[in-house]
């Protein structure tokens, strides 16, 4: 893991008041260096952010948590609550896909295929055998506006969804992935195709989640 | 969303995915798109896996416990939308207990207890806990006098839960659950939700 994500990790634990994790982090990075011990073999260890739980934790193993790596089948989930053109409006919207898990050292790759209504990659750094937080604020993925006024009424409507948090986590033999950010032209973009006026998911905030098994697609 | 639900529209866009949508009509006037009208309303696998709560992780700190709101739900039974609130508290053996008020229009009330598995997340525990939910459910005679099959009416089952995970990052809480619907009709059920607040106070 670089220096700078490194950096990214820490300003993520302090900005979670995780003060004194944060300090032990820091302590085992400065041990790590002054000791001598293992030297740049850190260089690779990055993560290890919420030094909270789980039985491999930072500053107590040189190995990371493996996060189940693998395909997942899952379904996903989404709302959106706004007012486009004089109308306000509730709108969910969901659909099924396939969740790939890799993991490379602390970073664990969430990457979601195949549903009409959001997909993307993801990165997260795990903190436990069943958890991972995601690695940097303000990644994207792809949501396809699912509220059916205006434009999106008429065809797919694809737009960037900025996510602002989330979270990778499992239970039994269940992944969910959840994440939550602001959508369009108020995140990291605009829609794609969107007349004037945009689309009516443009600058709401929207969360999402997948829930996700090893069983084959489709039974979710 | 404060209270009152409107009819739920959903329409298939594609094969296997679905959008739904509730139109609150303005003064201006509201729109509607196809689609068939349901009322609102109320999760599915087990085991262990690598997922098992670690009892040894230490438990979440003060700053994520209390109350959150603006929430948004998702395939709660059939309910899906905004409002209601989560408060989040710890219990005295270390295990997370989260409270759902019931209000109008939103999915019933319940409780749950997570134990955490790191400073941000936990799991459900114990498996097994109980949910008010809500599935089409058909009953009586098979069909109708004019020979067509009944169609299902929501009705509200409990849905036991067997996994689940509570998560916490950057002032927003994710609880989300997957079960299996006890009913004896033969009935519809999605058997899985999520929540997502904003924290709001301690």
């Amino acid at each position: 893991m670089t220096r700078a994500r490194v950096g990214r990790v820490a300003a993520r634990a302090a900005r979670a008041a995780r003060a004194a994790r944060v300090v032990a982090f820091l302590g085992a990075i400065a041990c790590s260096a002054a000791c001598g011990g293992g030297g740049g073999g850190g260089s690779d260890r990055g993560g290890a952010p919420d030094g909270g739980a789980g039985s491999s934790t930072a500053g107590e193993s040189d190995a990371p948590p493996e996060f189940p790596a693998g395909v997942y089948a899952c379904s996903s989930s989404m709302n959106a609550s706004g007012s486009f053109q004089g109308t306000n409006f509730e709108s969910v919207g969901g659909g099924n896909g396939t969740l790939t898990i890799t993991q490379s050292g602390w970073v664990v790759t969430a990457a979601y295929t195949g549903d009409t209504f959001v997909q993307g990659s993801l990165e997260f750094v795990v903190t436990t055998e069943a958890s991972a937080v995601p690695a940097s604020p303000g990644q994207t993925v792809t949501i396809d506006c699912f509220v059916p006024l205006g434009p999106s009424a008429q065809q797919p409507l694809d737009l960037p969804l900025e996510v602002a948090s989330g979270a990778l986590t499992m239970d039994g033999s269940t992944v969910f992935l959840s994440f939550s950010g602001l959508a369009g032209a108020a995140g990291a973009g605009t829609s794609t195709g969107a007349p004037a006026g945009g689309s009516p998911c443009d600058g709401l905030e929207i969360p999402v989640t997948l829930t996700c098994s090893a069983a084959a697609a489709g039974d979710q | 969303m404060s209270g009152v639900f409107t009819p739920l529209l959903r329409a298939r866009r594609a094969p296997s995915a679905w959008v739904a949508a509730f139109l609150l009509a303005t003064a201006g006037g509201g729109a509607a798109c196809g689609g068939r009208t349901t009322s609102p309303g109320a999760g599915a696998s087990g085991a262990s896996g690598s997922g098992a709560p670690d009892a040894a992780a230490p438990g979440w700190t003060d700053q994520e416990l209390g109350t959150y709101g603006s929430c948004t739900f998702s395939d709660f039974g059939f309910a899906s939308g905004a409002g209601g609130e989560v408060t989040l508290t710890r219990t005295s053996s270390g295990a997370l207990q989260v409270v759902f008020g019931e209000d109008a229009g939103q999915p019933a009330g319940f409780s749950l207890t997570f134990l955490p598995t790191s400073g941000t997340s936990a799991a459900l525990d114990p498996a097994g806990q109980p949910i008010p939910w809500e599935g089409f459910c058909w009953s009586g005679p098979a069909v109708t006098e004019g020979g067509l099959p009944i169609d299902p009416a929501p009705t509200s089952v409990t849905l036991s839960l067997t996994s689940g995970a509570l998560s916490y990052d950057a002032e927003t809480l994710y609880l989300s659950v997957v079960g299996t619907p006890e009913v004896d009709a033969a009935c519809e059920v999605h058997a899985a939700g999520s929540i997502t607040c904003a924290r709001t106070g301690p």
